[in-house]
């Protein structure tokens, strides 16, 4: 990876006015991307992926003079082209695979703990819900589910959202916590 | 947005690394213009790993997952938060089942309901206890209950359990995660995958609002070792599915 393109602040605003005219949109637009970018480079198996996403916006904006008079469509699009380019040039570079999931033998594993605390951050209206929605299994799930729903008078999709929202929110929170765990202990 | 059950499938096989290179620049480009989107595939990514945790996934959803979804550490911390996540909740169920809740989410008459349940469950369970116990005239019944085994389950987690001398029998509660058959096989292995013992013609029960397979072992078949038991359901036509695989182990008395 070339580390040393930096975004200036003048390509980041020709970036965004590329984006869109309006400067909020332009920035939603933005968030969308670089998030959506992360995504995809865990979904094709790439590790520092929060790095690759900054070196694929930095690729676009160093070529955004160059393109952006003739680029036709969504521009998100080409970031995309980028993307995968990148995924390729990662896969020649990174060859060692990541050893198999396995679990630590030890029953207390730093992500329950974390969970612990994570969960205490939580309103208890949040807690309660992640807590009920993820019990039971299949039929059981299902059911447990329809009964929530209609508890709170929210259409089961509506809840589905909500409960994924508060879980990606504790997942966040569980990683950093994780994270400081880790590199307190190394 | 609620997904299709065709863009669920589709979204599936993208995360699995299933579908072919034109459909993946579609659904990758998808990502970064359609916010719903991101959010249904990031529902479905939770969903799949959850699955893969209950032991529910389909022999080829399984291996795509463990050869192609989890290849990544950001996907392995994903899994190991879910894990966690189980484990947390599963001990609020168990809370839930011994003590009435008092979330906000159930009324106070459930409550009443859940504990009166509760009694009766307690109540029942040990009349059925006493009930085993004088029909078993070599012994003392041990109740065991059973969850179906995650690919990747830990020794930790399988249950285990000591048979001393005045124990008869083991009464094995193999909890179902779905009861799609009428009746079902059970049969015993041991570390080896040796058949030890078949059980046919098992019917489905009901025991805590849950669907369960009793398995009722005589304890002499139970030396200390590893066991597994593979479950198959009988379809109407006869034919015999695998539905689940419930390991234990023996300890040395």
């Amino acid at each position: 990876m070339n580390k040393n393109w930096v975004l200036t602040q003048e390509l980041f605003e020709d970036l965004l006015a590329w984006l869109d005219p309006d400067r909020e949109v332009a920035g939603q637009k933005y968030e969308n991307i670089r998030r959506g970018l992360i995504k995809i480079f865990v979904i094709n198996g790439r590790h520092s992926v929060e790095d690759l996403a900054d070196e694929a916006i930095n690729r676009v904006a160093n070529k955004l003079n160059q393109i952006k008079d003739d680029y036709q469509g969504d521009p998100a699009l080409y970031f995309y082209g980028v993307a995968k380019k990148l995924v390729h040039e990662d896969r020649k570079r990174t060859r060692t695979p990541v050893p198999a999931l396995t679990w630590d033998a030890d029953d207390v594993d730093p992500e329950y703990e974390c969970l612990e605390k994570c969960l205490e951050q939580l309103t208890n209206k949040n807690r309660d819900l992640v807590l009920q929605y993820y019990q039971e299994e299949k039929k059981a799930k299902i059911d447990n589910r329809r009964v929530l729903a209609d508890k709170m008078g929210i259409a089961l999709n509506a809840l589905r959202i909500r409960a994924y929202r508060i879980r990606n929110s504790l997942e966040e929170c569980v990683r950093t916590c994780v994270m400081a765990i880790t590199s307190e202990l190394s | 947005m609620e997904a299709s059950p065709t863009d669920h499938e589709r979204i599936k096989d993208y995360l699995l690394g299933r579908i072919p290179e034109e459909e993946d620049a579609e659904v990758g480009a998808r990502l970064l213009t359609d916010h719903q989107f991101y959010e249904e595939l990031s529902i479905v990514e939770d969903e799949l790993i959850d699955r893969y945790l209950g032991g529910t996934l389909s022999d080829s959803d399984r291996e795509s997952f463990e050869s192609h979804f989890v290849s990544s550490y950001e996907r392995q911390q994903k899994v190991r938060f879910a894990r966690a996540l189980r484990k947390r909740v599963s001990v609020t169920q168990t809370a839930r089942l011994v003590s009435p809740p008092r979330s906000s989410f159930f009324p106070f008459r459930i409550s009443y309901a859940v504990a009166a349940a509760t009694v009766l469950i307690i109540v029942g369970g040990s009349l059925l206890l006493l009930y085993r116990r004088s029909l078993s005239p070599s012994g003392r019944v041990l109740a065991i209950e059973l969850t179906p085994a995650p690919a990747t389950r830990d020794v930790s987690e399988v249950k285990q359990f000591g048979l001393t001398p005045d124990i008869g029998s083991v009464h094995l509660q193999l909890d179902l995660a779905d009861n799609e058959y009428q009746s079902y096989e059970a049969v015993l292995r041991d570390s080896s995958l040796r058949s030890m013992h078949t059980v046919k013609n098992l019917k489905p029960q009901i025991v805590n609002n849950f669907a369960a397979v009793i398995v009722d072992l005589n304890a002499d078949l139970l030396s200390p070792g590893d066991y597994r038991i593979q479950l198959s359901g009988t379809t109407p036509d006869g034919r015999s599915e695998n539905v689940a695989t419930y390991s234990f182990t023996v300890r040395t008395r």
